[in-house]
């Protein structure tokens, strides 16, 4: 049942679009959250796309993925919808959490997504739970636990991580090194190899070019189709780069890093230019096939902000509801 | 009916609940063959196997997390933390998840779990084994916070939190393992949030959670000797605390002393008096009186330490003062 | 050299003592070893002499004060020009603005300076209800300007069954007042007034009106008598029935509106019934209304330690006005 590598046209396309729809979605929620219509803070992850794209096109709707504070991506790629996603980020009634979770928020049971989670490195003991609960009951989805290289910092990680390799659980550590620890260089947070970390467990542990979707997707979906077999649990460290500041607000960043490496990740390494022009250059696709793609996107996404900016807050009677579940 | 000791009901109720839904498993320190440190496990791994009764590192916040994730993907596990001071280790896991991942999304995910810790000083274990800290997850919206005062409430109140949708904390007074109780041999639940009066009493509501029912039940009984009426109420669980039945019995006897392990300050003791004293003021005849731990932390030393908790001696000593219309605390 | 008068020790375990009267009054010249108030102690009254020559000034503790052993309560000084002229001090309130219960209330604060209240004795024989003092002034209630120290249930109880607590501790209840204590309402003496006033008006007004309820207009003219004595916002009137049922209401002579205060007054209406008259002994102060033929007779129950005779006389004529003359006091 599981999917294959992609490797058709229209898959291909697929993956296309799934990233410039993160894209899109980034860019209209920065343009929200810049309008001042968005509440609180959110966390851009614009830049990331092919990690989120190429690992959940590897994915079934019944795995399962933990996501982090910067989730807008992970949760588009695992099959969310534009308007309950912005719904959510402006505290709207029909969001994916009925507004109570917001943007660092988001759960998609529906797709398999556990939810975000503002704790840096807090869902590591989530993902590699619910891998648990898959052996425990004999189901053969996996878990990708989605976390960044600042959270490599945290102790949890190497709990979590002697466990699934003592029990062998179907769990992927799926490490987005974008090079910034918040505002800090991550050479300066994070002492020897990040793949060593993983290694020192006995846990196969990968490097790859976070920028190429392709290589993305063909790595999981082997450590996929491995870790249903058993033999996990893997890490993968993926090389990426984020393009906004840590946070929306985090304009003025020259203290920590320079524009013209800003320009040269923007230019030369865009994962969605990159994509394109390989799609063209294969003759998949053609330049008016990708614009076209883009600009459906492109209304798509402004029809579910303005549905969300219109769309109810909850009733002020939700707020009780909730904090416990009712008893059977 | 027949005794059994309060280790054996946790046992029996475990052990009931993973027949009845494989779903239910069990994980922490040495919860297999070790049975625990004070073997109230002792038995379930050669029933169930290792798959269901699973042996960790000392890993707190990594088991815990484990097993708030396979709650949320459809497990129920019973996690055993060794120690109630461990909680501390486990805070952002049991608070900050747990707690919250119902809420956050919306109520679509659940996270059906169930803590066994303990409390309960007394047995010369010093500072960081001692402590009684249900006031720090009652504190937290979310979590449920069972108290059971005896093998019987250990066996009704596990059942059902086992089988509760929500992150539910048992605090087991770690004293009270071998000490007997009668429990039915057929199956009964106790619900989460409903007190126990224990004896009827009219001049003063001795409520007493965990360890301190019994301290409250002594201290009544030396109060009766003198003449004075004490009513006794173990609340059971303290969330939800059953709020009706111990403000009908204030309003009834017109006094109460608040008696329970954790630390005074801030603690159960302190919301319990607050909310008689906020809903039926004009019934109290006297200050409700808080009686918890010192606020200090557990000395070692046997001299120092006994000290520290209340006592029937010292819980009738504050009652008979305020029946006297006596001050306990000067002008 | 001025002289304090101090409350004097008069017993080995007693640290307060009430003054029942003073025999003196400030500017009256004083000789060593003459009586100049009276004390009551648990076991007496006693007189308390005076130990320097001179004139009395400054007393700061009136009738009724429970004042701790040792309290200075009065200065004796030696040229009539030192006396305390209250008429001197603008700030300080006229006695008749004051009552005895701002003189408890000063004395529930010993490190109140003595000139603080400034009750000056011989004032009070001038006091009458055309006294412009009374007609105009802000008068404090007898109940609400102390501060009694006593249980919520205790203050509950007393407001609905019209005990005054300042009266009680006038009579020598320890603070703070407990339910128990509240039994010995009374028992410090009652005074009572009586007047008989001639019914034709009423009665040709209750006859004429539809809905005519002479127990509420009793209650109207209580209450609009209270606040022409002590003119306060909110005048509560609790309305004792023959069956011991008691109701709250509100400034009655307001049409029920406004917030419920502490009960200024009890009225029993016995016009229903053969009875006469009624003295209360609950310690707070009583109207009862009975017939006599087409007259009424009308008794006020009160203990002089709450509300003075002067003002008691000046309540019960003013309402004895108005039942007189209903027709004015309504339009």
């Amino acid at each position: 049942m599981s999917k294959k590598l992609k490797n058709n046209a229209e898959d291909y396309l697929r993956m296309y679009r799934q990233m410039v729809r993160i894209r899109t979605f980034e860019d209209n929620a920065n343009q929200l959250y810049l309008d001042a219509k968005m509440p609180g803070l959110t966390h851009m992850y614009s830049g990331q796309e092919a990690v989120a794209v190429g690992v959940c096109e590897a994915l079934e709707a019944t795995d399962k993925i933990t996501s982090t504070h910067r989730g807008h991506g992970h949760c588009v790629a695992k099959g969310a919808n534009f308007k309950e996603m912005f719904c959510e980020l402006l505290g709207k009634r029909e969001g994916y959490c009925r507004g109570k979770g917001g943007s660092m928020h988001i759960a998609d049971q529906s797709n398999g997504n556990l939810g975000a989670n503002a704790i840096v490195g807090g869902s590591m003991g989530i993902a590699t739970g619910s891998a648990l609960r898959a052996k425990l009951q004999g189901a053969n989805d996996v878990t990708v636990c989605f976390f960044g290289d600042g959270a490599t910092a945290q102790g949890l990680l190497y709990e979590v991580m002697n466990m699934a390799a003592l029990w062998k659980l179907p769990v992927i550590y799926v490490c987005e090194n974008n090079g910034y620890s918040e505002y800090t260089r991550t050479d300066e947070i994070a002492a020897g190899e990040i793949t060593a970390r993983a290694k020192a467990f006995g846990i196969e542990a990968y490097q790859v070019d976070g920028q190429d979707v392709l290589a993305v997707n063909k790595l999981t979906s082997e450590l996929v189709e491995r870790a249903r077999k058993g033999a996990g649990p893997f890490f993968v460290e993926l090389l990426t780069y984020r393009y906004h500041g840590h946070h929306v607000g985090d304009i003025n960043r020259t203290y920590y890093r320079s524009k013209e490496e800003e320009a040269e990740w923007k230019n030369n390494r865009d994962p969605i230019d990159l994509f394109g022009a390989w799609l063209i250059k294969e003759g998949l696709a053609s330049d008016n096939d990708l614009t076209g793609v883009r600009d459906a996107i492109g209304v798509e996404a402004s029809e579910a902000v303005a549905y969300a900016l219109d769309a109810p807050y909850p009733d002020a009677a939700e707020v009780g509801m909730h904090v416990y579940a009712e008893v059977d | 009916m027949r005794s059994i000791t309060f280790s054996q009901a946790v046992n029996e109720a475990i052990a009931e609940e993973m027949r009845r839904d494989e779903c239910v498993f069990l994980i922490g320190e040495d919860v297999a063959e070790a049975g625990t440190p004070f073997k109230v496990t002792s038995g379930l791994v050669e029933e169930f196997g290792t798959d269901r009764v699973i042996d960790t590192p000392i890993a707190e916040p990594g088991f815990m997390g484990l097993a708030v994730g396979a709650a949320m993907t459809g497990a129920r596990p019973i996690v055993d933390l060794m120690f109630g001071d461990f909680l501390f280790l486990v805070m952002d896991q049991l608070c900050n998840q747990a707690a919250k991942t119902h809420y956050m999304s919306g109520g679509k995910l659940q996270v059906p779990l169930v803590l066994r810790t303990n409390l309960g000083a007394t047995r010369r274990s010093a500072a960081q084994h001692s402590q009684s800290l249900h006031a720090l997850v009652a504190h937290i919206p979310g979590l449920k916070v069972a108290m059971p005062s005896s093998a019987y409430e250990a066996k009704g109140l596990m059942k059902t939190a086992i089988r509760d949708d929500n992150p539910v904390v048992i605090f087991e007074d770690k004293l009270m393992y071998q000490d007997k109780a009668q429990v039915p041999e057929e199956e009964y639940f106790i619900p989460l949030g409903e007190a126990n009066i224990l004896r009827d009493g009219t001049d003063i509501t001795l409520i007493g959670t965990s360890s301190m029912r019994q301290v409250c039940e002594s201290a009544a009984e030396l109060l009766g000797e003198e003449g004075i009426s004490a009513e006794v109420i173990d609340p059971r669980t303290i969330v939800p605390l059953d709020e009706a039945k111990i403000l009908e019995s204030v309003k009834k006897t017109s006094r109460a002393i608040v008696v329970d392990e954790g630390h005074q300050n801030f603690g159960t003791t302190a919301e319990i008096a607050a909310r008689i004293s906020e809903k039926v003021f004009y019934h109290l005849d006297a200050p409700v009186i808080r009686m918890g731990a010192m606020d200090v932390p557990v000395p070692f030393s046997p001299a120092l330490e006994d000290l520290t908790v209340p006592t029937p001696e010292g819980v009738a000593e504050n009652a008979r003062k305020i029946v006297a219309g006596e001050l306990v605390h000067a002008l | 050299m001025p002289s304090e008068v101090k409350m004097p020790q008069l017993g080995m375990n007693q640290d307060s003592a009430v003054i029942v009267t003073w025999l003196k009054a400030s500017g009256d010249k004083i000789k060593s070893g003459e009586p100049i108030f009276e004390v009551e102690t648990d076991k007496a009254t006693v007189e308390v002499e005076a130990t320097a020559d001179g004139y009395l000034t400054d007393i700061c503790a009136g009738e009724g004060a429970d004042v701790p052993v040792g309290n200075v309560i009065a200065t004796i000084v030696e040229t009539k020009a030192e006396v305390f002229d209250s008429a001197d001090e603008p700030a300080a309130l006229p006695e008749s603005a004051s009552g005895p219960e701002v003189d408890i209330a000063s004395e529930t604060n010993p490190k109140q300076a003595p000139a603080a209240a400034k009750p000056a004795t011989k004032s009070k024989a001038s006091i009458s209800p055309r006294d412009p003092a009374i007609a105009n002034q802000q008068v404090s209630r007898p109940s609400t300007a102390e501060k009694v120290l006593a249980s919520p249930k205790a203050k509950r109880l007393a407001s609905e069954r019209g005990i005054n607590l300042g009266a009680l501790r006038a009579q020598g209840v320890t603070e703070p007042i407990h339910t128990a204590d509240l039994a010995r309402a009374g028992t410090g003496g009652q005074s009572s007034l009586t007047a008989h006033i001639e019914g034709y008006a009423l009665n040709v007004l209750l006859d004429r009106s539809e809905d005519g309820n002479r127990t509420a207009l009793f209650a109207a003219f209580a209450a609009g008598g209270w606040r022409a004595i002590y003119n306060c916002d909110h005048v509560t009137v609790a309305l004792r029935e023959v069956d011991g049922t008691s109701t709250l209401l509100t400034n009655p002579d307001r049409g029920g509106n406004g917030k419920p205060a502490t009960t200024a007054l009890t009225l029993v209406d016995l016009c229903d019934t053969r009875l006469s008259g009624f003295v209360s002994a609950s310690g707070g102060v009583t109207l009862c209304t009975a017939r006599n033929g087409e007259n009424y007779v009308l008794t006020l129950s009160f203990s002089e330690s709450s509300l003075p005779m002067v003002h008691a006389v000046a309540l019960l004529d003013t309402i004895a006005a108005r039942i007189r003359d209903p027709i004015r006091q309504l339009l």
